[in-house]
C-alpha cells in the first residue's frame, strides 16, 4: 500500500483551490470541502483503531469497494472531528449489511436518504443533537458525519444525483440525516436496549428513509390522539408503500412521549396502536392509484406497517407538542433497517446481548 | 507553498477495463429473457415487445422472470439461469 493508503495524492496552491477541483470532478455535494491531507486523513483513520487498509465493505455494481482509509478521506472532506469516525464507520458497516439494499436505497427514484439514529453515550460523548432542531443546522456532529456518509457515496461509491442516483427529488436528508437519541422518560428503555444491546453500548440505527413529516397534536392529552394524529400521517395513500408494509421510524417530541409514558403506555403497546390505526382501505390505496396485493385483515384494511417494522425514539426539543414521521423509501420486502454497536477503542461495553424481535435489530 | 492533498477516487485498473458484452446475434428460435421487476404493468409492456420480436422473426420464444422485490436487484443464480436460458435478456430500468 501506498504510504497514503489506496489513494493516489496530487498537489495544489491552496485547500481552495483543491475544494474547487473536487467540485468540479463531481466529488462533492455541492458545498466547500476540507480538503483532506494526508497527515488529516491519518489522524481521522486512526482514531478508530483500525488498520487504514481494511476494506469495510463492496459495492459490486459500481465495482468499487470502500477501505477504512478512503472512509478516514470522506470523513475529513465533511469537516468531522477523529471523535467522529467510529459513528461514520459503524454507519457504514450497516449500509453494507446485504439486508439494506444499499444498491436499491442509492439507485431508486423515490429519492431515499440514509437516516441513522444514534443511541447510546457515545453520542452524547462526540456532542450529537437529540434535542431542539436536531435535523437542522448548527450542530457540528450531526452535520458531518451524515455528511462524511454522502461524500463517499458520491466520491467513493461513485453515486451522483443524475447519474446512478436517480431521485426524482432527492430531500434535504441527503446532505445528513444523522441525529441521537434522548434518553426516553422512565419505565421505557432507550432504541439500543429495546433492540437487544447493553445500556452501556452506543449503537446507530439506519433506515433508507424519505423525507421527515413533522406532525402535532396539542389538545388531546392522550396517547390515543396523539398515537391517532401519527397514525394518519403514516397511512397517507399517495406512497408507494400503501397497503403494502413497509418500516417507520417515529420521533416522539418530549410533549409526545411525557404523555404516553406517564400514562402507562409501552413501546409495544404504542407500535400495536400505529399498526392498527395506519392501516388503509383498499378505496384509500385506489384513489392513490394503488392496489395493495397482500391480503386485507378482517375489516377490510390493508396494513402499513406491522408493529416490528416500527421503530419508536424519543428525540427532539420542546414547543407545541410536535413528533416526527420518517417512513422507508419502498416496501418491507425491498430493504431492512440494521443496527451496528458503534466500537470506540479502548471503551469495552456489553455489546449485543439478544437479537430483538425488531425489523430494526 | 503547494500543499499534498488526498485525492478521493481509487485508481482501479479491473474497474477500467470493464467491457461490454458482445451483441447477440438473434435467431427465429432463439428465446428471450424477460426480468419484471413487479412495478405495475412492467410484465405486459415486456411480453408486447416480446411478441413484436417473435412476430418479426426475431426469437421464437420468451420466459419471463418475476423479482419479488422491484427495489432489490436480481438474484445472481437468477441471472445465471437466465444468462445460460436466453439469446437476449430484455427489462425496463427505472419506473
Amino acid at each position: 500500500m501506498s504510504p497514503t493508503g489506496s489513494l493516489p495524492t496530487r498537489r495544489f496552491a491552496s485547500h481552495a483551490d483543491a475544494s474547487r477541483y473536487f467540485h468540479d470532478q463531481g466529488w462533492t455535494d455541492g458545498l466547500p470541502i476540507v480538503a483532506p491531507t494526508p497527515d488529516s486523513v491519518r489522524v481521522m483513520a486512526s482514531a478508530a483503531g483500525r488498520a487504514p487498509a481494511e476494506v469495510v465493505g463492496e459495492f459490486p455494481p459500481r465495482r468499487r469497494s470502500l477501505s477504512v482509509w478512503q472512509a478516514a478521506t470522506y470523513a475529513v472532506m465533511a469537516g468531522c472531528e477523529p471523535a467522529h469516525f467510529p459513528m461514520v464507520l459503524a454507519t457504514w458497516e450497516a449500509m453494507f449489511d446485504p439486508r439494506f439494499n444499499l444498491q436499491g436505497v442509492l439507485s431508486s427514484s423515490g429519492g431515499a436518504a440514509i437516516l441513522a439514529v444514534a443511541s447510546g453515550p457515545g453520542a452524547a460523548e462526540i456532542g450529537m443533537n437529540a434535542g431542539s432542531g436536531l435535523l437542522g443546522p448548527g450542530n457540528r456532529a450531526n452535520a458531518t458525519i451524515g455528511r462524511a456518509i454522502r461524500l463517499g457515496i458520491i466520491a467513493g461509491l461513485g453515486v451522483a444525483p443524475g447519474g446512478f442516483d436517480a431521485s426524482a427529488f432527492g430531500h434535504a436528508g441527503k446532505y445528513t440525516f444523522h441525529f441521537a437519541e434522548s434518553e426516553p422518560p422512565p419505565p421505557w428503555s432507550p432504541v439500543r436496549v429495546r433492540l437487544g444491546f447493553a445500556r452501556d453500548a452506543t449503537t446507530v440505527t439506519i433506515l433508507g428513509a424519505g423525507a421527515p413529516r413533522q406532525i402535532t397534536q396539542r389538545t388531546g392529552g392522550t396517547p390515543e390522539s396523539i398515537l391517532a394524529a401519527i397514525a394518519t400521517s403514516m397511512r397517507t395513500p399517495a406512497q408507494n408503500v400503501t397497503g403494502h408494509g413497509s418500516y417507520f421510524v417515529i420521533v416522539l417530541g418530549p410533549e409526545h412521549a411525557g404523555i404516553i409514558c406517564e400514562q402507562g403506555w409501552s413501546d409495544d403497546m404504542v407500535r400495536d396502536q400505529l399498526a392498527d390505526t395506519s392501516k388503509v382501505t383498499a378505496a384509500d390505496a385506489a384513489r392513490a392509484g394503488f392496489h395493495p396485493t397482500a391480503g386485507p385483515d378482517e375489516e377490510g384494511r390493508y396494513v402499513t406497517a406491522r408493529p416490528s417494522d416500527i421503530l419508536i425514539v424519543t428525540a427532539g426539543g420542546p414547543g407545541a407538542a410536535w413528533s416526527l414521521v420518517v417512513r422507508c423509501w419502498t416496501r418491507v420486502d425491498g430493504t431492512q433497517p440494521v443496527t451496528r454497536e458503534v466500537v470506540r477503542p479502548g471503551v469495552a461495553t456489553g455489546g449485543r446481548l439478544t437479537v430483538a424481535d425488531s425489523s430494526f435489530s | 507553498m503547494a500543499i499534498e492533498i488526498v485525492i478521493p477516487v481509487v485508481e482501479d485498473a479491473a474497474r477500467q477495463a470493464l467491457t461490454l458484452a458482445p451483441a447477440a446475434r438473434l435467431t427465429p428460435d432463439g428465446m428471450i429473457g424477460l426480468v419484471d421487476n413487479g412495478k405495475f404493468r412492467a410484465r405486459e409492456i415486456l411480453v408486447a415487445v416480446a411478441d413484436r420480436m417473435i412476430a418479426a422473426g426475431l426469437a421464437g420464444s420468451y420466459a419471463v422472470h418475476t423479482k419479488p422485490s422491484a427495489s432489490r436487484p436480481i438474484g445472481s443464480e437468477d441471472h445465471a439461469e437466465l444468462a445460460a436460458r436466453s439469446r437476449l435478456v430484455l427489462t425496463g430500468v427505472g419506473d
